[in-house]
């Protein structure tokens, strides 16, 4: 008996960090995965571990800011698996991982177009599929960073990942409320700083790191199982209840 | 939509295996369904409620099912009381891993005091109860070296309720507002000792407590249209996410207010 079992879910960024681990823990809970991300080799990946296990994999590639994409995308898992009842919205990006010659405005488009639009674009297209059946959950990965400010020192105030992620954490409400009645919950979560290849620049420099965990009550920082053990919950009929929502997994980070 | 009834015994995933759960108000409501569903992953639970009766029939039926369960009397206003449930725990059980605080009143049950004495009583309950319970379990979660512990708020904690619902009085937001805070400072003056404490916030839920509202036809209509889902909790949704909480897969989570409210606050 899975909690998943019988569920199809999408799940970009799925080629490392949180998308991976949420593919794994879902695939373990009985769910069909399609694993999409950027780096189609990396999704394709992930999709041989979770069918090595025996589990019921798929792959594909996508860049989560063109429509065209996201749409083919979904149409793709219903027509491998049948039907798309779960969306995990992992793909996700940072400054710190853009062109070091893009000027600043380049950088806060691209950000906020796959955090933001790219999250937006991928309901959407899910939406589509998931609203006619009356059925499905949409899990975003928002961020800590939706919530606060970066501590002091961290930004100088014009960092678009904040401005992303507070913007995911209004669209989780907005859509969440809208779609209620109707069979699909929209909810988030806020992470705080977990090791993934997005995070490595940072946890690969002492200093920082040290800085970063003592700003987690616990002391520490979190790790990718961590979280999806959050999406989980939100992408299963646990949370029957819950929608518009958006759970912090972060060490009580934003308790203080 | 999974089904509202729940299963007891053997039937869950384990996934609270080898852990006791004390769980005040488990003789009712949210917290008899979180018990149910604890026994029903694997826990021993340990039900302290006011009500001798709720909470002995509650544990007889877990104890039915196969599970392994006792039922100690509580008042959690009371320190001594709280004190001897948690001895009761580690005395039947040898330890305290998760402690559930879901005794609570709402201002109705107090209609007969007057205002002032309604207000003491509910702030009582719901708000030192809480504190009181997971002082005495918190000692014994340090002893051992982990714990976690849930408190049942309410979105009544984050909010303020339409002037049809309340005359801006009632001590029962006043409580949870309470609540909600008391999990966020226990959080951080415990994250570096492993016990990690986090508080779900209900809407409106079909419990005995909110009883005058689900009675009333036209009030319960007004009230169900707030939340965007359209439809009350049943108790089993909000044991779900306690359980999530409870358990080690919510580790990197503390501090945290969990909303389970069909939509209502984030209109």
């Amino acid at each position: 008996m899975g909690r998943l079992d019988d569920r199809t879910a999408l799940i970009t960024g799925a080629g490392s960090g949180i998308g991976a681990a949420c593919a794994e823990l879902f695939s373990a809970e009985g769910a069909n995965v399609f694993c999409a991300d950027l780096e189609a080799g990396d999704a394709q990946d992930v999709a041989d571990r979770v069918t090595e296990r025996g589990g019921s994999a798929a792959a594909g590639s996508v860049d989560v800011t063109k429509r065209d994409q996201c749409e083919s995308l979904v149409a793709k898992v219903v027509e491998r698996f049948g039907g798309l009842d779960v969306l995990v919205n992992s793909a996700g990006v940072t400054p710190r991982k853009a062109p070091l010659e893009w000027d600043f405005e380049e950088k806060w488009d691209w950000v906020i177009d796959v955090n933001l639009k790219g999250s937006m674009l991928m309901s959407h297209a899910a939406s589509n599929v998931m609203l006619p059946a009356g059925y499905g959950s949409i899990v975003n990965l928002a961020s800590i960073i939706g919530l606060v400010g970066y501590s002091t020192g961290m930004s100088d105030g014009f960092n678009p990942y904040p401005h992303s992620k507070g913007g995911v954490v209004q669209m989780t409400r907005d859509m969440g409320v809208a779609f209620a009645k109707r069979g699909v919950r929209v909810n988030a979560l806020c992470p705080g700083f977990t090791y993934t290849a997005l995070t490595k620049s940072l946890t690969d420099d002492d200093d920082m790191r040290l800085h970063l965990e003592s700003l987690h009550p616990m002391g520490r920082l979190g790790e990718p199982i961590e979280i999806a053990y959050a999406a989980l919950y939100l992408a299963s009929d646990e949370s029957s209840f819950v929608t518009a929502s958006c759970l912090p997994v972060d060490g009580g980070y934003t308790a203080g | 939509m999974m089904e509202q009834t729940q299963t007891m015994g053997a039937s869950g995933l384990g996934r609270l295996e080898n852990k006791v759960a004390l769980i005040t108000g488990g003789g009712s409501g949210i917290g008899e369904a979180s018990a149910k569903l604890f026994a029903d992953e694997g826990a021993t639970v340990a039900i302290a409620d006011l009500n001798a009766q709720g909470a002995e029939r509650a544990a007889g039926e877990i104890r039915e099912a196969g599970g392994s369960a006792i039922a100690t009397v509580v008042d959690v206003t009371d320190n001594d009381s709280c004190a001897a449930a948690v001895d009761a725990a580690v005395d039947e059980f040898g330890r305290v891993d998760v402690l559930v605080n879901s005794a609570g009143v709402g201002a109705r049950r107090a209609s007969d005091m007057t205002y002032e004495e309604r207000w003491q009583f509910v702030i009582d309950v719901n708000l030192k109860g809480t504190v009181l319970m997971a002082r005495h379990a918190v000692e014994q979660m340090k002893e051992q070296g982990s714990g976690a512990v849930v408190n049942i708020a309410s979105i009544r904690g984050l909010i303020g309720y339409p002037d049809f619902i309340t005359d801006g009085f009632n001590p029962y937001p006043h409580s949870k507002g309470g609540v909600v805070n008391a999990t966020r400072d226990m959080a951080l003056g415990l994250a570096k000792q492993n016990i990690r404490v986090n508080a779900v916030c209900p809407g409106f839920t079909h419990t005995e407590m909110t009883r005058g509202t689900w009675e009333n036809p036209e009030l319960y209509d007004r009230i169900v249209a707030l939340h965007p889902i359209g439809r009350f909790a049943q108790p089993i949704e909000i044991a779900r996410a306690v359980l999530f909480l409870a358990s080690d897969e919510a580790s990197f989570v503390t501090g945290a207010c969990l909303v389970i409210d069909g939509g209502f606050t984030a209109q």
